[in-house]
């Protein structure tokens, strides 16, 4: 048990190695952490990040991650009671006006910045000016990201998933955690046929969005605006009304109902078979009177979607709650306890997964739309039970989301993919 | 991101979406608890979020400063001497200048307008504080055009009419939006549905909620709720009043309206502050009410 001021916190072995790695006054002044997902980097970090605090009170301390991570670091700070604070542009601006000629950052706080919001050249500069006696990177892809780390720091860490040691960057303390040996997953897969009329609107769609020949960035839009069809009719509409709104995305502004997109919005109204909520009604409400007490958890791409398939299940007489960037974290907590108890629908977005602590409460975990990296946000994550993975897979749908995803068993080979 | 919860044990807690502590910032970790600035409108949030804050030494000619300001789309620049403001170049200030020359100066001077430097047509703006509640420089905002934030030696941000609009439209725009929603629902359910017919429509949509609470079923439109209409339009019994409006797909309307429910109940009660996606949802949906509207 580590002891942070009144909390103490179970920490792995390995974990506790690392800690003390960054809080010993010796060594190399920048620590690297590899490890595969789910093995508790962040966590680690923010460990280390509050004990830092909590021995040197006046420390100026820095925290650099990616936007969707700003929560969590704050959500797990304040459970350990350290102090911190978000800096966004107001913060800033605060900051700014209260600045008396010496380094605007305050000490004795962990400041959490978006990595984008620090690349900025008037924070980018202001960060550099100060003097930071401890920094975290979060989710580092590339070790260029230690050039673009503020200079003046005593002690830097940075944590990544896939880092090699490299001896292009300065002399480091480099600590790989070894990755636990890979269990066998199975995740089942219920198939569904699109009706005709779907089948329709994918072939206007596909006629009206090219994937070929466009430029990368197009492309990429275009590429949502399949994925959103496979997924709901609600994350279709918002994505195509996003597109007419924001029509110079597509270089034509216009008049809105003649855009050539409203047609899909006019065609939406009139499809009344949803093959694919046919048949997740069909596998997870059909029997909802034998369900009684049991948890699942239903993944989507789209927020849209939750709502789309949460009308569903209430309609069913099911209990849902979503968790989206929006829920609280006690509104989460809640919500999770008295499912616990009662049973019913979790719906959470993808992004949210990282929310979930303990995937073992679900009976069912259902992944209405595929994830794009279900080993890293959800397998790794499962410890010892395994709930019941279900995919739900249509052959009518956009393929180029399958491929290489989950489903086709090349990359991740221990999956094995069964039909229900 | 803040939201407001409901007060418990005679105080108000305000918490972001990460649940942090409301934080003052203040210098050498001095924590300082301020839920006045965190509860009410105060000038730093009417100020756009990623303002982007150009200014121009006194040596710049009008013309290149016109020529930025239409680049980027601004009414005016502070004009700065190193980090000190010496006041404010605008449209206005510019055309107040130009109009006082005569020919004749312009001849003896050998210049037009455009040549001379900005600090030939500077205006003083008034300053204010980033914590300054936003109401009482509504006055100085009207006269000035604008007014600086921070002050003489050290700018902050720019706060024009626009922002303030752009702000109020921002916190405001929901609450209108919803109501556009619920009338049009109200005018939609009278407009295919007698009113002899909606009592039993009433008891058949509603039963089950208000029979479990033991209270008496609403009859007329007046005294129904957003749920209520919710209610009654998705039933599938009740389709056939409405499909030759809202369209085939009762489940694909249901979910919009059940997504606009929730955001109207956690809007009305003040559970969150809402997103650009919630924005989103129910801009889209008054957009297609609307024109379904205008179809009846």
């Amino acid at each position: 048990m580590t002891s942070i001021g009144p909390k103490s916190i179970e920490l792995l072995p390995f974990q506790k190695e690392f800690v003390e790695t960054v809080l010993s006054p010796i060594g190399e002044r920048l620590v690297l952490l590899s490890a595969a997902p789910g093995m508790g980097k962040t966590f680690s970090a923010i460990c280390a990040t509050a004990l830092f605090l909590a021995k040197n009170r006046d420390a100026r301390i820095l925290i650099l991650v990616p936007k969707f991570l700003v929560w969590y670091w704050q959500e797990r700070l304040n459970a350990v009671d350290s102090s911190n604070v978000e800096i966004d542009s107001y913060a800033y601006r605060e900051l700014l006006e209260k600045d008396d000629g010496d380094s605007i950052w305050p000490t004795g706080k962990v400041l959490i910045l978006s990595r984008d919001y620090a690349k900025t050249t008037a924070i980018k500069n202001s960060l550099n000016s100060a003097c930071w006696d401890l920094i975290v990177i979060d989710e580092v892809s590339s070790l260029r990201q230690f050039d673009h780390c503020p200079r003046q720091a005593s002690r830097v860490v940075m944590l990544s998933c896939n880092l090699q040691n490299d001896e292009t960057i300065p002399s480091c303390n480099f600590i790989e955690w070894e990755a636990p040996a890979k269990r066998n997953f199975q995740v089942s897969r219920i198939t569904f046929v699109r009706s005709e009329p779907e089948i329709s609107l994918s072939k206007m769609l596909a006629d009206l969005i090219s994937l070929d020949d466009v430029p990368t960035g197009l492309r990429y839009i275009n590429q949502m605006t399949l994925e959103a069809y496979n997924s709901s009719p609600l994350a279709l509409e918002t994505n195509v009304s996003r597109r007419i709104k924001g029509s110079l995305i597509d270089g034509i502004p216009q008049n809105p109902k003649q855009h050539p997109l409203a047609q899909i919005i006019n065609c939406l109204e009139n499809i009344t078979d949803d093959e694919k909520l046919a048949a997740f009604s069909k596998f997870a409400l059909d029997n909802l009177s034998n369900d009684v007490g049991k948890t699942n958890l239903v993944v989507a791409n789209y927020l849209d979607t939750l709502h789309y398939v949460s009308a569903e299940i209430e309609f069913s007489g099911g209990r849902t709650a979503l968790i989206t960037g929006a829920t609280s974290p006690q509104d989460r907590e809640t919500a999770m306890s008295s499912f616990d108890a009662n049973g019913g629908f979790i719906l959470c977005t993808q992004a949210m997964l990282r929310s979930i602590e303990n995937f073992e409460r679900f009976e069912r975990i259902i992944l209405y739309d595929p994830l794009r990296n279900l080993h890293d946000q959800l397998l790794a994550r499962l410890k010892e039970a395994d709930p019941l993975i279900v995919n739900l897979y249509s052959e009518d749908d956009f393929e180029f989301l399958y491929t290489g995803v989950d489903l086709d068993g090349d990359e991740l080979e221990e999956i094995e993919v069964s039909e229900i | 991101m803040t939201r407001l919860i409901a007060p418990r044990i005679g105080q108000l807690f305000l918490m972001s979406s990460t649940d942090r502590k409301v934080i003052k910032l203040s210098k050498a970790g001095s924590e300082e608890s301020d839920l006045a600035s965190e509860l009410f409108h105060r000038i730093n949030r009417v100020i756009p979020e990623n303002q982007d804050l150009v200014c121009v030494q006194p040596t710049m000619l009008a013309g290149q400063a016109i020529e930025i300001m239409c680049e980027r789309g601004f009414s005016q620049l502070p004009v700065l001497q190193g980090t000190r403001v010496l006041g404010v170049f605008s449209f206005r200030s510019f055309s107040k200048v130009s109009a006082r020359l005569t020919s004749q100066q312009m001849r003896q001077d050998d210049v037009v307008p455009g040549e001379l430097r900005v600090d030939e047509f500077l205006e003083n703006w008034d300053f204010v504080c980033t914590g300054d509640e936003w109401r009482p420089v509504l006055e100085r905002l009207d006269t000035s055009d604008g007014l600086l934030v921070g002050n003489k030696d050290k700018l902050i941000g720019v706060l024009s009419p626009m922002d303030l609009l752009r702000y109020l439209d921002n916190i405001a725009s929901p609450y209108v939006m919803i109501s556009e929603i619920e009338m049009s629902l109200r005018a939609l359910i009278r407009a295919v549905i007698n009113e002899k017919e909606l009592p039993d429509i009433a008891d058949r949509s509603l039963a089950h909620d208000y029979n479990r609470q033991s209270r008496n079923i609403p009859h007329t439109l007046e005294e129904m709720t957003f749920e209520n209409y919710r209610s009654i339009l998705s039933r599938k019994e009740n389709w056939a009043f409405f499909e030759d409006i809202l369209g085939d797909n009762r489940k694909y309307i249901s979910a919009r309206l059940s997504r606009v429910k929730s955001i109207r109940n956690d809007l009305f009660h003040l559970k969150r502050e809402l997103t650009v996606s919630d924005h989103e949802a129910i801009s889209n949906f008054r957009d297609w009410l609307l024109n379904k509207t205008e179809q009846i």
